[in-house]
Formats: structure tokens, sequence, C-alpha cells
């Protein structure tokens, strides 16, 4: 999900996951309408939202950052295994406060915290704030390998190359309203004239420094 | 919006990649090669939707602020049956009320700072976690 700033992406992705009610409109997982269900039923039962800007605690220590993600019934000792599994990098840094880490291990924290519960819905906030492209790319790797184990993915991302490239599908939401979607590829040629195309004046020279970016 | 998890028919089978992720999982899904979209939706037809939450919260803290109003009422009303007579069995029957009155007042203290209390501690964790996350972030 494509969208210059203010566009709604964050406010959708908390609509769904039951942090905010939606004035209009309903939501929907796996066939069963679930507006205005407690966030907290819905995150036991597999919907992980990563928050824009890491989700994760910075006080506390890597492995105690992990431990919190043991409500599923996953004991500690498996719920570091996996983690450690997914991004080796993380198993030196187990002792570690998790604020001290770089940037892109910090989100390397709070995907490993998502996917050690097993979510069935997973929903990314611009994993890419502030990371070098190639820290980016590696982590959509990440993300596409997340998602061949069946796991559905929504991203929002401003750094479009980097997500459409592993994207199944792709939608550009401007003042709330999705004005485009369909195949990654189709919309990457698309993208500039959706972004300003549709965007009110102000979100404008927002969405073309963004395009500078790419 | 819908959010569709497909359900894959090589992931029910071919369990053996899967294998540690289905175990571990839960006991109750049971069967091996159920799929986790399966178990998801099979999990959220379970859920119970509450209508809208905060509206059963405020209706509840006012019938605790209600109660409380009401239990030293009935006591004082219980008082005065006790005074205009000289009947003793009249003036039992008053203390009796006197008590439900008394009764009535503890339970609607206990609901209203329940329901007073949860607003505000709710409140308090997350400035305390929002706190705690700021000088690291
Ligand atoms: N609770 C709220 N009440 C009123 N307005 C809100 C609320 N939450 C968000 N908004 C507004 O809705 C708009 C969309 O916000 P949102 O955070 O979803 O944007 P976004 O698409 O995620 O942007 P960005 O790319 O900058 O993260 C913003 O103008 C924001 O100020
Ligand atoms: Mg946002």
């Amino acid at each position: 999900m494509l969208g210059p700033n203010g566009a709604g992406k964050s406010t959708l992705l908390r609509v769904i996951s039951g942090l905010h009610q939606p004035s209009a409109g309903e939501v929907l997982l796996g066939g069963r309408r679930t507006t205005g269900a407690d966030p907290v039923d819905l995150a036991r039962r597999g919907l992980c939202l990563i928050p824009e800007g890491r989700g994760i605690f910075p006080t506390l220590t890597v492995r105690e950052n992990l431990w919190m993600m043991t409500y599923r019934g996953v004991s500690r000792a498996q719920v570091e295994e996996r983690a450690v599994a997914r991004f080796p990098r993380l198993g030196a840094r187990l002792d570690q406060p998790a604020g001290t880490m770089s940037g892109g291990e910090q989100q390397m924290l709070a995907l490993a915290r998502a996917i050690v519960s097993e979510p069935a819905v997973l929903l990314l906030d611009e994993l890419s704030m502030g990371l070098a492209p190639r820290v980016v790319a590696d982590l959509y790797a990440t993300v596409r390998a997340i998602a061949d184990e069946h796991v559905t993915i929504i991203v929002v991302e401003q750094f479009a190359a980097a997500v459409l490239e592993v994207a199944d599908t792709a939608a550009v939401l401007v003042d709330g309203r999705f004005v485009a979607s369909g195949r990654p590829a189709d919309i990457a040629g698309q993208l500039s004239g959706a972004y300003l195309g549709g965007a009110s004046a102000p979100a404008r020279d927002h969405a073309s420094s963004g395009d500078g970016a790419r | 919006m819908t959010i569709e998890t497909t359900s894959t028919p090589t992931a029910a089978g071919g369990p053996a990649d899967q294998g540690g992720a289905t175990s571990t999982t839960t006991a109750a899904s049971g069967a091996a090669g159920v799929s986790r979209a399966d178990q998801f939706r099979a999990e959220i037809a379970t859920l119970r939707i509450r209508d809208p939450r905060a509206r059963t919260e405020l209706v509840l803290l006012r019938l605790g602020a209600a109660l409380l109003v009401v239990g030293p009422l009935v006591s004082l009303i219980a008082y005065f049956v006790s005074h205009s007579t000289t009947n003793p069995l009249q003036q039992r029957d008053a203390i009796v009320i006197a008590l439900i009155g008394v009764a009535v007042t503890i339970g609607g203290a206990a609901v209203f700072v329940r329901y007073s209390m949860a607003a505000f501690l709710r409140f308090w964790l997350a400035r305390l976690l929002f706190d705690r996350q700021r000088p690291g972030a």
C-alpha cells in the first residue's frame, strides 16, 4: 500500500488491527466481519501490527523484547530459537538493550518479534524508515520469505521500489481513498500520476520528493 | 477492505516444511497439516465481538455512580421508617432495609471504582509505555 504522507495508510492499518473504530465501512478477516473487535483478541488470534517507527521496547534487551511474544503458548526458548534462526545477527545481541542497536537491527527485531508469534496476518508500517537501501532490500527479501510461508502481509511503504519488487498486489491510497490498485509492475508505471493526480496540494511536494528518492 | 487469507493446498500436502510450526502452535487444532490460515479462520470465527466497548463501560460506570447515591438514600429512608414507629417488628424491618442500603452502596462503589480506574489505569499504562519508548527512539 503506497501513498503520500497523510493519505491514511497508518490509519487504515490501525483500523484493521482494531485500534481505531472506522466511521464507515467494515473490516473482514478470514471472511468474518471484525469491525469493532478488541485489538487484544485479534492479536491473540494471530493478527500482528508492526507500527511506524519500530514497535520495540528500547530499554529492554533483545531477549526480553522477544519474550514479550510468548503469549501464544510458545516457550521463551522456542521464541529465541526461531528469532535467531531467521535473523542470525540478533543471536549475538540477545543481551543488548534493543534501543542501542542500529536501525536495521531494530527493524529485524521488530520483524523477528512478529514472526515468532506465528501470525496469520502481518501488518507492516514503513519498515524502511531511516534505513539504507541495501538494508531495506534485505528486509523485504525476508518479508517475501515470510509471505511464502502463507502469512498474509500488508505492507505500507514510501520506498516504493523496494516493496513493489516483492509484492503480489499493489494499491495507491490518496486522501483516504484507493486511486489505483493492481499488479506491482503496472502500479510502478502509474505511480507518479497517481500520487500527483489525486493528491491535494499539500501532499504534492511530499510526493515529488518521494519520486526523487526512487 | 477485505483481507483474504489464502488457504493453500501445498501447505496441507507438505507438512514436512511446516512440521516445526504446526506442532508448536496449539494443541487445540489437533490434526497435523491444518494450515495456519485455516486455523486463523476458525479462531476468528469464534471471536466474540462486543458492541462498542467504551459504551458498556460507560453504562457500568454510571450504574455504579447511581448505586452509590441510591444506597445511602435507602438507608436514610429506613432510618425515618424506624424513627416514626415504636413497633419493634417494623423497626427490625427497617434495620434490614438499612443494611441492604449499605450493601448496595458498597457494591456501587466497587463497580464505580472498577470502571473509573480501568479507564484511568489504561491511560496511565499507555503513558508509561510512551515515556519509556522515547529516550531510545
Ligand atoms: N485519530 C485521529 N483523528 C483525527 N485525524 C486523524 C487521526 N489519526 C490520524 N488522523 C489524520 O489522518 C490523516 C492520515 O494519517 P496517517 O497517519 O494514516 O497517514 P499516513 O498515510 O500513514 O502518512 P505517513 O506516510 O506520513 O505515515 C492525517 O492527516 C492525520 O492527521
Ligand atoms: Mg503512516
